[in-house]
């Protein structure tokens, strides 16, 4: 038997939930699909930063890659419409809606040219973690200091009234752990992944998901094409909403065990009031707007596609009720 | 026109030594401003990134220019002149043959970089210049090398590496 | 051919070039990128030069390197190496040995403001070895005394080593420079007890100097003390958390311009001078970054870090094995090759196998420029011992080789006890957190 080896271009460490809770168990899944006819070996040091991912799979570095949308600004503008304020409740609900969105428009976009997309996903709610005061009320934000990883974050945080700060991963643990932010933006799964756990105070939770991030996962066009018919439709049947639903898995598993040992740690959770909620959206509102009027400079109908991606978040969201008469 | 090409690459090291200080400035006007006014310097962040990218290639040409760069030369410093002249001959070459092919890849991806559109995050500058600005500064290297290697094949002294370099 | 005959084909192709005499960064490049292209895909190779150099520069953190660089510049310039060195001569120099003891004391000061061995190494050369050779020191000696202080340049912060081992593996830079503080002390204790050591087995090698009174003393102190406080607040503001590296950088620079204005030792051309000197270096270490990522970048596409970690499990190494395997390797390379490229060509092969053994990032990386001050003093390829020959061009390699043994020997026993007791490392960054 023949068999095709690919490999998964990486630049998270083994153990990050996105590589051992999605990517390795989809590569799995689809390994065993094939009865082994195609591998995948996952690299264990990056060839490049996260924002060269992309450009790197074009290049054929690596045949398979991942990454995160947000992190080219302007080129995956389309693709990451669950990125908007309050667009994703859960992260099985968010990463549903971003691929089924990107099944029905995605082709039109253009955006990936060169590449064979397989999957998009989103990660779990942020919420405010504190480590010096405390975020009862959306006012209580005013004139704190919140470390933020980009700049729609970043426009986020200010727009709320706090000061952002923004600074890379590696800083932002210092950042935390010896006060020059009070307060950051994570899910509580990154929180203890980043071991920030045991500055945190105070955590408050923002119903509705205040962003999300889109992840990318795609072949390199030519790598997808060397595939037979029996491997593309193995790898078929384990991606899109298969990957969707990994992801949502692994970051609710994930916030899990974060929260377990915030909560051992005696950290207070906090939710924010619907009234809040509601005014906080009302803030945000430029957002949507302006990604709407990108959307229409692009030639694409904006509100049919964030209509039918909140049709879709609605269908999978976690909280459904469900075996209720109505 | 030897004379105006070191010109240029002066006033380029100038210029980078500008950025340089103006990177300092950005990083403690940020600090002062945190801690002072609590408000962030609005796109400081992204001022030293461009910045750091900028101080690196616009000195490029000057530090090869002067042989600056670093280079082990405890064997080529024992080499006869002859030898020791072919082998810096040698290096100015593929040195020059380097940083063009590399400045041709840079500019293509700039222009690559330009049709997605892609910008930086809070600036919103087109990535895609700011590469091919680097493009046309590592073309000047390249030029800078040759320069040498014309030096290396006029005369033999005084054109070793300084061997140390900044560690 | 396997990857191990391509491993060890490309290292030997960069090593040979660059023993010709050509730029490392150019040897590094050329290997590189011709192996991806042979070995990989041409469109492999021409895209990843083509994205490289942007990725590798524009970054906020290494925007640490020329503001450490800088403040460095500025130090030398406000002229205060020759009144640390006073001073410490004041304090010390009347014992035997005092001199070599002023010297590692005077750079250990130094390499409180400076991120570079080198230039920690070149500075106090000016300054300390005329002295020493003032009182009849044995030229050999005094000249190592100057190459081995001048190594506390990376170990004691801010470091240029520990920025890039922080970046290219993500570990704390800030909490790296406060790991390297004790070390440091440490360094500096055992490279006096080597000094006691070789003056007690050879009085005529380091006789003493007259004592120093207290006004002699206070005068030097009043002179330097501004600037050692700055390190003090660069340090202390990283420990408490004021700012991250990278501010600290921009904060220090600004301290270190401040000082030399204060002293009245910057004219408006001194600091156009500075700002060149600083770019230039810069330069030349961004293009050896660049020209080690596209090497180990490629080292990574053929599979090498993958083969290593089979090989150490079906060769059941246990952890201390591996360190001491790895160290073994580092004396080798060490001998030979360059530091800066050392570090950069090895870390990305290392990092993942020592970290999965249990290994803490920051104590290993305290490690790694520990083995990289050996190198830099180990024959034949010493760039400190090459700065030094550059500063007393009369030295014979035979007398400089003599000298060295000593702080050799005192550098060994340093990472002997690291290993044995990680807690030298650990425990002021554990601290901190
Ligand atoms: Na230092
Ligand atoms: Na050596």
């Amino acid at each position: 038997q023949d068999v095709t080896t690919m490999q998964i271009g990486s630049w998270l460490p083994p153990h990050h939930l996105i590589v051992s809770g999605i990517i390795k168990p989809w590569a799995e899944a689809i390994e065993e699909e094939t009865g082994g006819s195609l591998k995948f070996e996952i690299m264990t040091s990056p060839l490049g930063p996260p924002p060269a991912q992309f450009d790197l799979l074009l290049d054929q570095s690596f045949d398979v890659g991942y990454g995160v949308s947000g992190h080219n600004a302007g080129r995956f503008t389309m693709t990451q419409v669950i990125d908007l304020p309050f667009m994703s409740p859960d992260p099985w609900a968010g990463s549903a809606a971003s691929w089924l969105t990107y099944q029905k428009f995605g082709a039109e976009y253009g955006e990936h040219n060169g590449a064979h997309v397989v999957g998009l996903f989103a990660h779990s709610n942020p919420n405010v973690n504190m480590a010096k005061g405390r975020v009862e009320k959306l006012s209580d934000l005013e004139g704190k200091t919140i470390r933020v990883g980009g700049n729609v974050t970043g426009r986020i945080m200010s727009e709320l009234g706090a000061s952002p700060v923004q600074l890379p991963p590696t800083e932002a643990q210092t950042a935390m752990s010896r006060g020059v932010a009070d307060g950051i933006t994570f899910p509580s799964e990154s929180i203890d992944f980043f071991g920030i756990t045991p500055v945190i105070s105070s955590i408050t939770r923002i119903p509705g998901g205040l962003y999300t991030d889109t992840f990318w996962v795609a072949f390199n066009q030519d790598s997808w094409d060397s595939l037979t018919d029996e491997q593309r439709a193995a790898v078929e049947k384990h991606s899109g909403m298969g990957i969707a639903m990994l992801a949502g898995w692994a970051w609710t598993n994930g916030d899990t065990y974060g929260e377990a040992k915030l909560t051992e740690n005696g950290v207070e959770f906090i939710s924010l009031s619907e009234e809040d909620v509601a005014a906080a959206q009302e803030k945000l509102k430029p957002l949507e707007t302006e990604w709407l009027a990108q959307a229409k400079e692009k030639g694409f109908d904006g509100e049919a596609i964030l209509a039918y991606t909140r049709a879709m978040v609605e269908k999978y969201r976690a909280d459904k009720s469900v075996n209720v008469v109505k | 026109m030897f004379k105006t090409f070191d010109r240029i690459c002066l006033a380029l090291a100038w210029l980078s030594g500008g950025i340089a200080a103006f990177v300092m400035a950005v990083t403690f006007v940020g600090v002062v401003m945190r801690y002072l006014f609590r408000a962030p310097l609005m796109g400081g962040f992204e001022m030293i990134e461009i910045g750091m990218g900028l101080i690196v290639f616009t000195a490029l040409p000057l530090m090869v220019l002067r042989r600056g760069n670093i280079a082990v030369t405890i064997l080529s410093d024992r080499f006869p002149p002859l030898l020791a002249r072919g082998a810096t001959l040698l290096g100015d070459l593929i040195g020059a043959v380097l940083m063009g092919f590399i400045a041709w890849r840079v500019w293509l991806q700039g222009a690559r970089l330009l049709t997605y559109g892609e910008v930086t995050m809070e600036l919103r500058i087109p990535k895609g210049l700011i590469a091919q600005g680097m493009s046309v500064l590592l073309a000047v290297t390249a030029v800078s090398f040759l320069v040498c290697a014309i030096a290396a094949l006029r005369r033999a002294e005084g054109l070793r590496t300084s061997g140390t370099g900044g560690l | 051919m396997g990857v191990w005959e391509i491993a060890l084909l490309s290292f030997g192709g960069v090593f040979a070039l660059m023993m010709v005499g050509i730029p490392i960064a150019i040897s590094m490049l050329l290997i590189g990128l011709s192996g991806i292209w042979l070995t990989i895909s041409e469109r492999t190779a021409m895209g990843m030069i083509g994205q490289l150099p942007i990725n590798a520069t524009m970054s906020y953190e290494l925007s640490v390197l020329p503001m450490f660089i800088l403040m460095g510049v500025f130090v030398t310039r406000a002229r205060m190496s020759e009144d640390l060195y006073r001073l410490c001569h004041g304090f010390v120099g009347h014992m035997r040995g005092g001199l070599a003891a002023a010297t590692i004391l005077a750079c250990g000061g130094f390499a409180a403001l400076s991120g570079s061995s080198i230039a920690t190494a070149a500075t106090m050369a000016k300054v300390a070895v005329p002295e020493m050779r003032r009182y009849g020191y044995a030229e050999g000696f005094a000249a190592s005394a100057v190459a081995a202080g001048g190594t506390l340049g990376i170990l004691i912060p801010p470091s240029v080593i520990l920025v890039l081992y922080g970046i290219a593996t993500g570990t704390d830079i800030g909490l790296l420079f406060i790991a390297g503080v004790v070390p440091g002390i440490l360094a500096i204790a055992l490279y006096l007890v080597a000094i006691r050591i070789a003056a007690q087995l050879d009085a005529s090698c380091a006789p003493a100097a007259p004592r120093a009174d207290w006004a002699v003393r206070m005068h030097y102190m009043r002179s330097v003390g501004p600037i050692l406080l700055l390190f003090l607040a660069i340090i202390g503001g990283l420990y408490k958390g004021v700012f991250t590296p990278t501010e600290a950088g921009g904060v220090g620079a600004t301290g270190a311009l401040a000082f030399a204005l204060w002293r009245r030792a910057l004219s408006l051309s001194g600091f156009v001078d500075a700002l060149l000197e600083t770019v230039l270096t810069t330069a030349s270490l961004f293009l050896v970054l660049i020209g080690a990522l596209v090497f180990s970048n490629y080292m990574n596409l053929i599979g090498l870090p993958k083969a290593l970690s089979d090989l150490i499990i079906s060769g059941g190494f246990g952890p201390m094995q591996v360190i001491l395997m790895i160290l073994l390797i580092y004396l080798v390379l060490g001998m030979f090759m360059e530091s800066l490229s050392m570090i950069l060509l090895t870390i990305p092969i290392f990092f993942p196998i020592v970290t999965a053994m249990g290994f803490d990032p920051i104590w290993f990386g305290i490690f790694a420029v520990m083995v990289t001050e050996l190198s830099l003093i180990t024959p034949p390829v010493g760039l400190n011992l090459f700065v030094i020959k550059s500063v007393v061009p009369d030295l014979s390699v035979g007398q400089m080789y003599r000298g060295i043994l000593p702080f050799v020997l005192a550098d060994v026993a340093r990472i002997v006890l690291i290993i044995l007791f990680p807690a030298i490392v650990m425990f002021l960054p554990l601290l901190a957190q």
